[in-house]
């Protein structure tokens, strides 16, 4: 757990793009919501190991959203069969039932379509905030944090030298 | 750009789909074997297994031996087993969960064959379990009383009242003989008038002679008077003894005639109280062949419907799957070819538009049995069609004909005390029935000609039995069908049982017959010994109470003497006086 939290914060700290880091935090929410043995699961995995999409923040995001599902499920549900029994989008619906690839997306399954309308939402709001805090944090207050008497506390401790590993770790890999 | 990309990524990528693929390529048919192994399991209700199990990718295919599906009701049976099976699927459909199939081959199918080991069952039914229909006849105690049990069952009341009146006729006899011979006697009547032709012979004269033969006649009357009065006392006797006699020979009369009445009873039948044998000897064989004929249904069905329920469960926490309406079914096997190995012979089974779905293709699921000639039959067709509506309820119609059934030894019953047989005997079986809101109704018809039956056994029914059927050689039943698809009730009707009844009701109208013949001659034989000692006594009293008569006629006639009277008048009436 604190290996974890050590390479999250690394990454924070260190100069991996902040699009990276939302795209990660964005495709996780995505994946987490919806069922990950799927197509569109198929297409996430392929876009984070196509494009440098950030994994770590990915495999968070992901844990946390699919806790967060867990729970919402029944809202899930409601939400995707609202959608599908909507009575303005049964031609489109009916239209997209006779073709195979959509019929491979689930569409038409409430949880996965009640994830879809929620992932699409979230996406892009997601993606920018999420680069926002990043860039914010590295800009303002990663340097103020180190000053702080608590920090110069955690700088002493063995979570202090897992970090430093991990930064090391990862300047190694990436040399 | 460049540093968005991930070249190596893209390998990673690569090998995890090559993986996936790879694994499928290798595992797909044990992956698919399993799962249709556990979807069929679901719904036929126990377990399903598949020995083998082929797909051909182009065109795409399976085939499949050896499906044996367990029988939820007895799990050591195989209710169904196929020993092959092929069939080619629209792949683009069967992707998104469509089964299309043009052409479906079943060969090799049988049923009821055991199992090596017992398979399990996902939803236990409960059975019930009913007594055999047929151990009602074994207890059927059909007894006929003969003479000796009729007088130690029955409450005859004639025979000992006969007995009763006979002795206390012979005590009144006795009294009354006695009585008759303590009488005055012939001697002492004779004496009476001698001694009254004395005093009249004397023809006193003189006041002492006149007083003297008044002395005399007065005590001679008095004697006469006392004998008088004894003989009347003997006749009140005579006649309250035969008053009471004939009361009481009355009495006994109307016991048995009471008596006769209730032998007539017993030893009379009416047919309708005899047994409806049909359905104790054919009831589990008709729904036997009812079963078969219905067979389509009660293995084809369930599986439909279960298939359809299975589908139309809803997952509330795993969501639900919403289907929309575009006119296309999820399975579909437009020609389905069947070949079916019974114990009766092969059967061929061509299907056409099988689905559970009618709702949505609008046209329902026809069929057509047919069996070429075999040891069972010389032929057999049947024909009809079926379908699912939105809710799953089976709308069916079908006929069927099975003609030239050679029956031969076939048990009906076998009960200790009582074997029933078919020796041999021709059937043809006819029958419509047709399938509403899972609702049957209908008819099956079972005409048999040159029957033989066999009857064998000591308990009291079989000797009926054996004589009645022995004589009837052509008969029909009629199975009216209704009830649930699944538990359909049979209601047998037949011409046997009037047959029976009939020849039942001469044997043992015959039999009681007799044993009413003996009855009767008994209780007359009582009646009759009573009835002539009756008569003998009537008799023995008419002529006691002539004489009596006669003698209380010459004592009156003495009694009327008198000397005070002109002599000439005594005279007279001594004249008239006959000497006894």
């Amino acid at each position: 757990m604190l290996a974890s939290l050590a390479k999250i914060l690394s990454i924070l700290n260190s100069e991996t793009s902040a699009w990276a880091i939302a795209f990660g935090v964005a495709l996780g929410l995505f994946l987490g919501l919806g069922p990950l043995v799927s197509l569109q699961g198929l297409f996430i995995l392929f876009i984070v190991c196509f494009f440098r999409v950030n994994i770590a923040f990915l495999l968070l995001s992901f844990a946390l959203s699919s806790a967060f599902a867990y729970l919402v499920d029944h809202a899930l549900h409601q939400l995707g069969e609202s959608v599908l029994m909507a009575e303005s989008l049964q031609g489109l619906w009916t239209g997209m039932y006779d073709q195979v690839w959509a019929r491979l997306l689930q569409f038409n399954h409430t949880i996965t379509m009640g994830a879809l309308v929620i992932g699409v939402a979230t996406f892009l709001p997601v993606l920018f905030a999420v680069y926002y805090l990043v860039k914010n944090y590295r800009s303002n207050i990663q340097n103020r944090i180190g000053q702080l008497p608590m920090a110069q506390f955690i700088k002493g401790t063995k979570f202090w030298s897992l970090y430093q590993k991990a930064t090391r770790l990862k300047r190694g890999l990436s040399v | 750009m460049k540093h968005m990309i991930r070249w190596r990524g893209l390998l990673v990528f690569s090998g995890i789909v090559g993986a996936i693929i790879l694994f499928f390529g290798l595992f797909f048919d044990g992956i698919a074997k399993r799962g249709l192994e556990a979807g069929l399991t679901q719904v036929n209700g126990a377990e399903v297994n598949i020995a083998e199990f082929n797909l051909s990718y182009w065109p795409f295919g399976v085939q499949l031996k050896q499906l044996e599906f367990t029988d939820p009701l007895e799990p050591t049976v195989n209710k169904v087993v196929i020993g092959e099976a092929a069939f080619d699927v629209k792949f683009s459909e069967l992707l998104i969960g469509n089964v299309y199939i043009k052409r479906l081959d079943v060969a090799q199918l049988q049923m009821n064959t055991p199992r090596k080991k017992a398979g399990f069952v996902v939803v236990k039914e409960v059975v019930e379990d009913d007594r055999s229909v047929k151990e009602q006849l074994a207890d059927l105690n059909i007894h006929l009383p003969n003479s000796e049990e009729f007088f130690q069952r029955a409450d005859i009341h004639s025979i000992a009242a006969a007995k009763k009146l006979e002795q206390d006729l012979q005590q009144r006899q006795e009294q009354v003989v006695g009585a008759y011979q303590s009488l005055p006697s012939e001697e002492r009547l004779k004496g009476h008038i001698e001694a009254i032709q004395a005093i009249i012979d004397a023809k006193p004269s003189g006041a002492k002679e006149i007083a003297q033969a008044l002395e005399e006649l007065k005590k001679r009357k008095k004697l006469i008077q006392e004998d008088k009065q004894h003989i009347e006392s003997f006749v009140a006797l005579s006649k309250n003894t035969w008053k009471d006699t004939q009361s009481d020979f009355a009495q006994v009369q109307e016991q048995y005639r009471a008596d006769v009445q209730k032998a007539q009873e017993l030893f009379s039948f009416e047919s309708d109280a005899l047994i409806e044998l049909s359905g104790v000897l054919f009831g589990e064989e008709v729904e036997t062949w009812v079963g078969y004929a219905n067979t389509a249904y009660t293995y084809l069905m369930p599986l439909l419907q279960q298939a359809k329920a299975e589908e139309e469960k809803p997952e509330r926490l795993a969501g639900s799957y919403i289907h929309f309406d575009n006119k296309k079914p999820r399975f579909l096997a437009q020609q389905v070819g069947i070949h079916i190995l019974t114990e009766l012979g092969e059967f061929d089974v061509q299907l056409e538009q099988l689905t559970w779905e009618h709702d949505v293709i609008d046209e329902p699921t026809r069929y057509s049995v047919a069996s070429t000639a075999s040891s069972s039959w010389e032929q057999l067709q049947a024909q009809g069609q079926f379908s699912l509506d939105r809710e799953g309820q089976v709308v069916a119609q079908q006929t069927w004909s099975i003609t030239g059934i050679p029956l031969a030894q076939q048990a009906l019953l076998e009960q200790s005390g009582l074997s029933i047989g078919l020796q041999q005997a021709n059937l043809i079986n006819t029958g419509t029935l047709t399938i509403d809101q899972g609702q049957i109704q209908g008819q099956a018809d079972f005409a048999f000609e040159q029957a033989q039956f066999h009857v064998d056994g000591s308990s009291s029914v079989s000797k009926y039995l054996q004589s009645a059927l022995e004589n009837i050689h052509h008969f029909s039943i009629q199975a009216g069908l209704s009830g649930h698809l699944l538990k359909p009730r049979i209601g047998i009707q037949s011409d046997l049982d009037n047959q029976v009844g009939k020849q039942f009701q001469q044997q043992l109208v015959q039999e009681a017959q007799q044993h009413l013949a003996k009855v009767e001659s008994e209780l007359q034989g009582h009646f009759g010994t009573l009835q002539g000692k009756y008569q003998q006594f009537e008799g023995q009293l008419g002529s006691y109470t002539a004489v009596l008569q006669e003698y209380q006629e010459q004592l009156n006639e003495l009694l009327d003497v008198d000397v005070d009277s002109s002599s000439s008048k005594g005279l007279q009436l001594l004249k008239k006086f006959k000497k006894p």
